[in-house]
């Protein structure tokens, strides 16, 4: 069903677009709010990555790629706005009582606070990878391809975000030298 | 201490809390907004991808310009003889934009050099690194040539805390403790020719000689330079890779931890001590990196100021 609203979609159809918007939306304004951590500037970033996707749907050779082919145009659009406002203070987003995870031992209150801390410290680049790979679950090759970058380079970033993060969780002084560079 | 294999489960589970519903007012401006944007349709002649109406036109005034040009040079027919130049056409390439003072929030490289302070350490806010950007040359979390930083040619200038030398850079955290603490690491202290020589005595790279007294920023220092193996997968599965992992990584020293860009990476580091910080300036290259890319690159490190 989702190919056909694709199609659809790809011939000029609205209402088949805003069906795919309802079925997609919510993963995709997910994975948006990851990335900027504002529920304002995911929402922002949202749908201009959706109007963009509308523009540019008839070029979408392969509907079954619709996913990826998306995800690719939002990321680089959290990371345009992740880069204008890289001071902004962000607005809290109080968990929900659908959203709030199950109780897991591995996290308290504290340990999410740090994480959060040690997140916002890390690059536009390093923290989309970091949602794109373990929010998303894309391979390092497949995140190469949406940020158009050399895998290898993904992979450098990747662990350059997971040392900090770890540092940020176990408030390793030593470890939480971020401004330095892991490429 | 977290171990490497327990981050990456953290991750997910941080991750999962959060918003997973597209709010209404989003569907709504969205629908409101496709409703005045069109499509951008493709071109109907087959192999082709989409061609937009900017790229049309512009194709097109390219003809015109053509025609133009082709005309003004045809003999006796034009008012002008004896093949005078013809009148001076615009180019459908738009004009250059004149350099400005400001250096660009983004960084995008402009076409005059543009002077740049970085304060590249958390732990030391009060260090800064001034320095002349090469023309050409972009700034993203390093400072790396037109080409990139990647092999075969790619170069780039980073700045890093020396912290400490592996013994076997691809052996460096088997135990996920992200320090240097396996036998036959060195955990140096604020030392710029303990470092150097701890750089230089390392068997698992090639080091070209012995480390040479260098002039960094006004502040005395040591320069060695290493050379990569050109026969490791520097980022595959095959490089420390603990239980639990993924990937492994070749890391040469701690602190933040930089990778090789490639098979044969040769860095040139430069060492100084500021204060209680150990700077290191890495010039990342290969063999195939243009002269003209090596020294822009020298020409940046030479440029460099440090305060305090």
């Amino acid at each position: 069903m989702d190919r056909d609203l694709v199609e659809a979609a790809k011939r000029g159809d609205q209402a088949a677009f805003v069906d795919l918007v309802r079925l997609r939306g919510g993963r995709l304004f997910a994975i948006a709010h990851r990335i900027l951590r504002d529920v304002d500037r995911a929402e922002d970033a949202l749908q201009d990555a959706l109007v963009i996707a509308w523009r540019d749907l008839p070029s979408l050779r392969d509907p079954d790629r619709f996913d990826a082919w998306v995800h690719r145009l939002l990321t680089h659009v959290c990371l345009a706005e992740a880069g204008r406002e890289r001071k902004r203070i962000s607005n809290l987003y109080v968990l929900q009582a659908d959203d709030r995870a199950a109780p897991d031992e591995l996290l308290s209150i504290a340990d999410r606070d740090q994480l959060d801390r040690g997140f916002r410290r890390l690059s536009p680049d390093e923290r989309a990878i970091l949602v794109l790979r373990h929010f998303v679950g894309y391979e390092p090759t497949e995140i190469a391809d949406i940020l158009g970058i050399p895998a290898g380079t993904v992979r450098s970033r990747l662990h350059h975000a997971h040392r900090a993060m770890r540092a940020a969780l176990d408030a390793d002084s030593r470890a939480a030298v971020v401004g330095g560079i892991s490429t | 201490m977290t171990k490497r294999s327990d981050i990456e489960r953290v991750l997910h589970v941080w991750m999962v809390d959060g918003p997973a519903v597209i709010p209404d007012r989003v569907v709504d401006v969205v629908a409101a907004r496709i409703a005045i944007n069109r499509q951008r349709r493709t071109w109907p002649f087959p192999g082709r991808t989409t061609v937009t109406p900017i790229r049309l036109m512009a194709g097109l005034a390219a003809v015109l310009v053509l025609a133009i040009v082709g005309f003004n040079f045809l003999p006796s027919l034009s008012s002008n003889s004896g093949g005078s130049p013809p009148p001076a056409t615009a180019s459908a390439a738009p004009a250059t934009v004149p350099p400005t003072a400001a250096p660009t929030p983004t960084g995008r490289p402009g076409p005059t050099p543009k002077t740049i302070t970085s304060r590249p350490f958390d732990s030391a806010p009060n260090l800064a690194i001034s320095f002349d950007l090469p023309v050409g040359w972009s700034e993203q979390d390093a400072f790396e040539g037109p080409r990139g930083r990647t092999d075969p040619d790619g170069v780039m200038v980073l700045f890093l805390q020396a912290q400490g030398v592996f013994s076997d850079p691809c052996q460096w955290d088997v135990a996920g403790t992200s320090v240097e603490d396996q036998p036959g690491d060195l955990a140096l202290g604020a030392d710029a020719l303990e470092f150097a020589n701890a750089l230089h005595a390392n068997s698992a790279y090639t080091s070209t000689g012995a480390p040479t007294p260098i002039s960094l920023g006004s502040r005395a220092g040591y320069a060695v330079e290493i050379q990569l193996p050109a026969d490791l997968d520097f980022v595959g599965p095959t490089c420390d890779v603990p239980a639990g992992d993924q990937d492994g990584q070749y890391i040469v020293f701690g602190g933040t931890g930089f990778f090789p860009q490639g098979p044969g990476n040769r860095w040139q580091v430069s060492v100084v001590d500021v204060g209680d910080v150990q700077l290191a300036v890495v010039l990342s290259s290969f063999a195939e990196t243009p002269a003209a890319d090596l020294a822009a690159a020298r020409a940046l490190i030479e440029s460099i100021e440090i305060t305090p």
